[in-house]
């Protein structure tokens, strides 16, 4: 096909082929809550193609004008009233459609075939087909058997497939599910969705190691004492107990989220931004982490569950008092873990990744702590905080650089001062929200910000003896207090080491 | 935003003012609310206003555009006519409030007031002002007047010129020179033209049509384009600047070559013969009255194939003047529509897209070429 010589120049480069995009799960929170916003606000900005469309997916009965009314409703509750425009969401609603499917009658995935290739003709949507799996995980593998079973993992034009987290519950069933998927899909078809990486500043890793020639000679054991990565939270579990109490922290955030992120931060330069390039790297760093033994698990992990207290001056519940948790739960809620990278940048540099819920503020950020000056010559002074590099994800994304500064006045006497950076103060435009990134990114083919199977399996099975460790034993919770910074086992744990936590 | 007060000063100690500006900031601030004032900036944008026109006018578009791109920006304001030169100067800042409300974020203001002999001292003075290694942002409100001294020696020191060709008495003749003289600061300087920004929304909605891959073979099929654009006024008959550059984007994508002048029907009405590779495409281009008219500047664009299997594109602006609205018919058979929301055309808005590039944008100069190559 020729290329299409008015697009050149847009200042809009990354437009998609035309598609369609069938969200299974379309009833679900997920869709009203994040997906169909982002949508709306990529045709909003002109980002999506001509004939674009969206064909929802779910067992409730429905049709396709009650999914457009349900979907416009949820624009104009999810995004503030001036990012609507309601003439650009009718106009974006008449692209949407809607089927009822279910897993236990394969005819609804017959109906949902053809009403795939009438749109393919009626809207130039070409076969280009986009599958969103919004479902409880218990049917990522049915969904996929039966898409095969009616030919739709393939087409004239192209088919992707994004599968929302968990992608597995430990190694064996991200093992079996992977199988299931790549019966059906060959791995590049498969797009699985990790929504931090879609966040600017996780982006911004990137930039700050690789666009900037004064950090990247630091970056190394030389020079780095220790890396920090912290994904707080002062949420408890809302409504989402049932799942929670299954999963732990461990599972909800370190295991995908927090991995990507000490991946962007320790993994070499790449070759290139190919998806595959930046890909590589990930997963070779991964190969390189030390694996995490049964018999010194206290010397790499330890874990929390909330107990009441206050948070934001709010009193807070326990967790063992939450909606669908387990009374005598064992799960974690708070968890933190040091990984050692056995290579030559990185070998004896620990980075502590430590995730949790209900604590004082919600901080997500990678901080590299430098080693100290050599030798001390300002002796008068008060000790000296060595420098760190701290990236802020959210909120206020920025970067802060701490050094010592000179005191005015007479004698030498050195301060500790922070350099700041923030996006909000240097860039008045908004970054746009992750899913917009990760959704536009699928529909291009670029699959640079979602997880390759191979990294999934690595981040499962370095994390698998903690996880079998924890089942097996109980520990004494609760054991920190709501609005608190975590257990006190946790701040043992880095005095062991020689270091303590950040106050965030 | 905030407007702390100004002070008037000696040119020559801008630099030494500025400095107790921030520390007079930082303590009125104090004082006042315990909030920590923070200095960002991130270019320099050099305005310069029209002559004669006071500051009164610009402030809240720079304020609206700083509140985006925090920048250094150095306002010139002068009077041509004064028979007595003079120069002074003032410095202020503009505080916007972060987004959380905890921090003010203030970028500094100089403004110049040039009479006389001494508007001639004004690019010197700004080379001195401009902070070293930021990219300079030259804002000329003013129409571009190519033999002004004043504006070549501007451009010499600017990393990026945004200008306004609407407006332009001879848009033809201006846009073939300002092509020249963009060819001649190719090196140094790249141009932003709000008139090619207002098309944005145009170009998208029209690309966006053959996105679709069974309506693109009919881009070598295009034998009729109709272009209504608001405008009129001139002297003589003349393509308004919108319409000329909408005309040499699609000439110049689609690789049509213009071997004639524009044939003048009326006075408002023209057909402009082009050459593509084994048709001849007609260009009818109306210039209608902006009486009445929903928005100014471009008003419809048809794309045409007359012969069987026929099929027209049509964008135009709706009724309520604030979206594009888009449609396609293939032998006679309606496709969809599309719709665009069109921004306010906020000139402030426009600087602050501009701002945000700093390279050429060779499609907007191939367009121009195009125009010159005639």
């Amino acid at each position: 096909m020729i290329e299409n010589p008015l697009r050149e120049g847009l200042r809009l480069e990354r437009i998609p082929e035309p598609c369609t995009m069938v969200i299974f799960g379309a009833s679900g929170d997920l869709t009203k809550r994040k997906l169909v916003p982002a949508l709306y606000s990529l045709a909003q900005q002109s980002l999506l193609p001509g004939g674009f469309s969206i064909v929802g997916a779910a067992r409730t009965p429905m049709s396709s004008e009650d999914f457009r009314a349900r979907m416009k409703e949820a624009v104009h509750h999810f995004l503030d009233p001036g990012q609507v425009d309601s003439r650009v969401l009718e106009n974006c609603a008449a692209g949407m459609f809607y089927t009822p499917i279910d897993v236990k009658d394969p005819g609804s995935f017959k109906r949902l075939s053809e009403l795939l290739s009438q749109m393919d003709q009626e809207r130039g949507t070409s076969g280009n087909r986009l599958f969103y799996f919004s479902t409880p995980p218990t049917l990522y593998a049915p969904l996929t058997q039966l898409l095969g079973s009616v030919g739709l993992n393939r087409s004239s034009g192209w088919t992707r497939v994004i599968i929302e987290k968990p992608f597995g519950h430990d190694l064996a069933s991200m093992l079996a599910l992977n199988k299931q998927v790549l019966e059906v899909f060959r791995e590049e078809q498969v797009y699985r969705i990790d929504h931090y990486l879609g966040k600017e500043t996780v982006q911004n890793i990137l930039v700050l190691r690789f666009a900037n020639g004064i950090f990247e000679p630091l970056w190394n054991r030389r020079y780095i004492d220790h890396v920090q990565i912290t994904a707080a939270e002062s949420l408890g579990v809302e409504n989402r107990g049932g799942y929670y109490d299954q999963a732990g922290v461990l599972r909800d955030m370190i295991q995908n989220h927090l991995l990507q992120i000490f991946t962007l931060v320790a993994m070499e330069p790449p070759v290139s931004l190919e998806a595959d390039a930046v890909r590589d790297e990930k997963t070779k760093v991964m190969q390189a982490v030390r694996p995490i033994e049964l018999q010194h698990m206290d010397q790499f992990a330890v874990r929390g569950q909330y107990a009441a207290g206050a948070v934001n001056g709010q009193p807070a519940k326990g967790y063992r008092e939450e909606k669908n948790v387990s009374p005598d739960s064992n799960t974690e809620t708070y968890a933190a873990i040091k990984l050692l990278v056995d290579n030559w940048r990185w070998a004896d540099v620990p980075f502590y990744l430590r995730s949790a819920k209900r604590l004082p503020k919600r901080v997500t950020e990678v901080a590299v702590q430098f080693r100290k000056a050599p030798h001390l010559l300002f002796k008068d002074s008060e000790p000296l905080q060595p420098n760190s590099l701290t990236l802020r994800i959210q909120p206020d994304a920025g970067i802060t650089l701490r050094f010592g500064a000179k005191l005015p006045g007479q004698s030498i006497q050195v301060r500790t001062v922070s350099m700041d950076f923030r996006y909000g103060t240097s860039f008045g435009k908004k970054s746009p929200d992750a899913y917009e990134r990760l959704l536009l990114d699928a529909m291009l083919g670029d699959s640079t910000l979602f997880a390759r199977g191979d990294m999934v399996e690595i981040s499962w099975r370095l994390l698998m003896p903690v996880l079998d460790a924890w089942q097996k034993t109980a520990d004494h919770f609760p054991n920190y207090e709501s609005g608190s910074w975590g257990p006190r086992e946790s701040d043992e744990f880095m005095q062991r080491e020689g270091r303590r936590w950040r106050r965030l | 935003m905030k407007n702390l007060p100004q002070r008037a000063v000696d040119v020559s100690v801008i630099e030494h003012e500025l400095k107790e500006l921030w520390e007079q900031m930082t303590e009125v601030s104090a004082e006042e609310d315990q909030q920590a004032v923070m200095r960002a900036c991130v270019a320099n944008l050099v305005v310069v206003n029209p002559a004669g026109e006071s500051a009164g006018e610009i402030s809240p578009m720079i304020a609206e555009v700083t509140n985006q791109h925090p920048s250094r920006v150095i306002l010139l304001l002068s009077e041509p006519g004064s028979s007595q030169a003079s120069l002074d100067a003032m410095v202020t800042a503009q505080c916007h409030p972060s987004g959380r409300g905890r921090k003010q974020i203030c970028c500094e203001q100089i403004v110049i007031q040039a009479a006389g002999e001494d508007i001639s001292r004004l690019p010197s003075l700004v080379r001195t002002l401009v902070i070293p290694d930021l990219p300079v942002f030259l804002w000329w409100r003013d129409l571009p007047d190519f033999q002004n001294e004043l504006f070549t020696e501007f451009i010499q020191s600017s990393d990026r010129v945004i200008l306004d060709s609407t407006g332009l008495e001879d848009a033809e003749e201006g846009l073939r020179t300002l092509a020249s003289l963009m060819d001649e600061t190719a090196q140094t300087t790249a141009f932003s033209d709000l008139t090619w920004c207002r098309l944005t929304p145009w170009r998208v909605l029209v690309a966006g049509f053959f996105d679709v891959p069974k309506y693109r073979p009919y881009l070598a099929r295009l034998d009729r384009v109709q272009i209504e654009s608001v405008g009129g006024g001139s002297s003589k008959p003349s393509i308004p600047a919108h319409g000329l550059l909408l005309a040499a984007w699609l000439a110049s994508r689609l690789n049509w070559k213009a071997t004639t002048k524009p044939h003048w029907i009326d006075e408002r009405t023209c057909d402009w013969e082009l050459e593509a590779e084994d048709r001849t495409v007609t260009m009818h281009i109306k210039i209608t009255s902006s009486e009445g008219a929903a928005r100014p500047g471009l008003n419809s664009l048809q794309l045409l194939v007359e012969g069987e299997p026929s099929a027209q594109w049509v964008a135009s602006i709706a009724a309520d003047g604030k979206h594009l609205e888009g449609h396609a018919r293939l032998e006679g058979r309606n496709e969809g529509a599309r719709l665009i929301q069109l921004d306010d055309d906020d000139e402030a808005q426009l600087v602050g897209r501009e701002l945000e590039i700093l390279g050429h944008d060779q499609v907007y100069e191939q367009g121009l070429k195009w125009l010159v190559s005639r």
